[in-house]
């Protein structure tokens, strides 16, 4: 099997990580707090910055610095409640084995979550409740990393007090290029150094895709600059917020479309997100007026395309949610705009909650009294009546008992 | 080569006291029987588990390990009759387990192995063990469940005593030491546990009816039981809680 050179360079310790020289410093600082006696006031940090530029690694080579084992939890586990709970909860709190048979007490761990705006969206099953708990509770230093420091902390203050919060920015590519040529020589592989110089702007501050590209690259005898432009220009993944801006404040309608193109998300999910942010942008009543017409008429080409799984209609939906929401302003407005999740989504994953609740419930009253959905209705009476006893007869949480006394 | 007959009751116990560690788990078969050593994914418990070949009706293994996805073993026993002997035997060509009852025959994929922890058991010398009736126990876990997620169990030389604080309630229940099969302590000890694992525990040990307990100051608990009418073997071992 070939080494992934990803894995096989990781960096050890955290002064071997490429740049980012204040956030490393700031990771030091708030780590060598836990050697004391007090635990530190925040227990979390949050990571933040563009993929590839050495967060998760920086968070790996820090533990190794302190001597810290790590809990992960990976991208690819489950993000709901249990998961999260059941995992870095149980970690946080309580003692752990080594696996080589060792038993040390208080010992300490981080517990890394690592892609943890991940937990958004749709999928989000009481994922931030969960990470908002365990760093509550935690006894342990607790690492989130994330592309997105605001979409995270939007969706719980309690997880910006919570936490200290580190920004990566992209390393420069002299750091990068000589990353890359320690790794030449390691490998022993022959490059030029205006290649790897090359090799690094490319990369955009992506050390990752660099040293993918590396790995490529020299499979063939030597590297120069002729096999590195054979490579073309790397696209790079923008983040959401990015395009959004690029598609309410470009002029032109082929940036609108190319930008969404640059970006890995599916165009109804993109439409929600335009949706929500149209009248955030846009000011004026006729510009409003005119950016819902295309959100509109996208709306049913998507509609369409998926009645009719003719997905060639995408392409007409993209451009009208894209370029013609672009050209339905007069001009571009000036400033920053603070652009917002998606509220259908957020009301979607409520009532999912409730749904879930509401189950939850019926399976106790079934267990207590018999015939549960169709006694829910009567508890419910009697729950508004007389909380505590409901609560008491049915174990319920508080959180099911507001929804019977509520609903 | 592994081929074996099994009553359902015994491979469920198998399963039962596994399953609550971990979700695939890799048997170690050999000519004395089937063991596994398991850590649980996040460090805070381990199993040991010991079956002797004559627990099974018939028994013949090389030496070699096979990784069982536990759930889906649970799954083929949902479907066994308290009067069935269960075949496994192990198709090399195909690497699938085979296993056959009455007329049924489910046969599945095995998990590398390769990929899956070896965890070693540490020896960890406990000053307080204790000897009791695990279904009083278990009322005792259950009453805790109701006011606590973690239990404080604690031993003197007079008894065995295990607490439960919530916010509000609380639960206790004390087993003075003549009601006790066995205890040995030379001092007070106590530790404190997360109650998800502690009661899967003692809930796995309804196998046998006695259960045995180790126990240290805020260190591992050690809990032992026979599974397979003596046959078989299980020490689980329990991290605590962090104090503080």
């Amino acid at each position: 099997m070939i080494d992934d050179w990803c894995e096989k360079y990781r960096p050890k310790a955290l002064n071997e990580v490429v740049g980012n020289k204040q956030g490393k410093e700031r990771l030091m600082e708030w780590a060598g707090a836990w050697k004391g006696r007090e635990k530190p006031q925040k227990k979390g940090v949050i990571i933040s910055g563009n993929p590839g530029i050495g967060k998760t690694s920086a968070a790996l080579a820090l533990a190794n610095d302190m001597g810290w084992e790590v809990v992960e939890l990976n991208a690819s586990d489950k993000r709901d409640y249990e998961s999260i709970n059941g995992i870095a909860g149980v970690g946080a709190v309580n003692e752990t084995f080594g696996i080589d048979g060792s038993f040390v007490p208080k010992k300490k761990r981080l517990i890394l979550l690592d892609e943890a705006d991940n937990l958004f969206g749709r999928e989000d099953r009481g994922g931030v409740r969960a990470i908002v708990e365990v760093l509550r509770k935690s006894q342990q230093p607790i690492i989130l990393v994330v592309n997105d420091y605001y979409s995270l902390v939007s969706r719980s203050g309690a997880l910006r007090n919570l936490t200290l919060q580190v920004d990566f920015r992209r390393p420069t590519k002299r750091g990068i290029a000589n990353l890359l040529a320690k790794i030449c020589e390691f490998e022993g592989v022959e490059a030029d150094e205006g290649a790897l110089t090359l090799l690094a702007e490319n990369c955009k501050g992506d050390i990752r895709s660099a040293i993918r590209d590396l790995q490529l690259l020299a499979l063939s005898p030597k590297i120069d600059d002729e096999n590195v432009l054979s490579l073309g220009g790397r696209d790079r993944e923008e983040d959401l917020f990015r395009v959004l801006a690029k598609v309410f404040k470009s002029n032109t309608a082929q940036e609108a479309r190319t930008a969404f193109q640059s970006l890995d998300e599916a165009p109804d999910h993109f439409l929600l997100w335009i949706d929500e942010n149209l009248p955030i942008e846009y000011k004026k009543p006729a510009d409003m007026y005119r950016g819902f017409y295309f959100v509109s008429r996208s709306d049913l080409f998507l509609n369409r395309s998926a009645k009719r799984q003719a997905y060639v209609l995408w392409s007409y939906a993209i451009d009208l949610m894209t370029a013609g929401v672009a050209s339905a302003k007069e001009k571009p407005y000036q400033g920053f705009t603070r652009y917002r999740f998606p509220s259908y989504l957020k009301k979607m994953s409520l009532a999912r909650k409730d749904r879930g609740l509401r189950s939850d419930i019926v399976k106790k009253i079934d267990e207590v009294w018999g015939r549960g959905s169709k006694n829910l209705d009567l508890v419910k009476e009697i729950a508004k009546k007389d909380p505590e006893t409901v609560a008491r007869k049915l174990d319920l949480g508080d959180e099911e008992l507001s929804f019977l006394v509520k609903g | 080569m592994f081929r074996s007959e099994v009553k359902p009751a015994v491979l469920r116990q198998v399963v039962d006291t596994v399953s609550i560690i971990v979700g695939e788990g890799k048997f170690r078969v050999n000519q004395d029987g089937m063991s596994l050593k398991s850590v649980d994914p996040t460090h805070v418990a381990m199993v040991d588990l010991e079956l002797n070949r004559s627990a099974f009706e018939s028994f013949e293994a090389d030496d070699q390990e096979l990784g069982i996805d536990i759930e889906k073993l649970k799954n083929v026993l949902r479907s066994a009759t308290p009067s069935d002997v269960i075949t496994l035997h192990l198709d090399e060509e195909s690497n699938r387990l085979i296993l056959n009852m009455g007329n049924l025959m489910r046969s599945m994929s095995l998990l590398d192995t390769r990929h899956m922890t070896d965890p070693k058991i540490p020896d960890i010398e406990l000053p307080a063990i204790v000897v009791m009736d695990g279904e009083e126990l278990e009322r005792g876990i259950k009453a805790a469940e109701n006011v606590s997620d973690h239990v404080i169990i604690s031993m003197d030389n007079e008894s065995f005593e295990l607490r439960a604080e919530g916010d509000t309630d609380s639960v206790d229940l004390k087993i003075p030491n003549d009601l006790l099969l066995d205890l040995k302590c030379d001092k007070r000890v106590k530790s404190i546990f997360a109650l998800s694992y502690f009661s899967n525990m003692i809930r796995a040990a309804r196998a046998s009816k006695v259960v045995k307990i180790g126990l240290g100051v805020d260190y591992p608990v050690k809990i032992e039981f026979d599974i397979a009418g003596g046959k078989g073997h299980v020490l689980y071992l329990l991290a605590p809680r962090i104090p503080g």
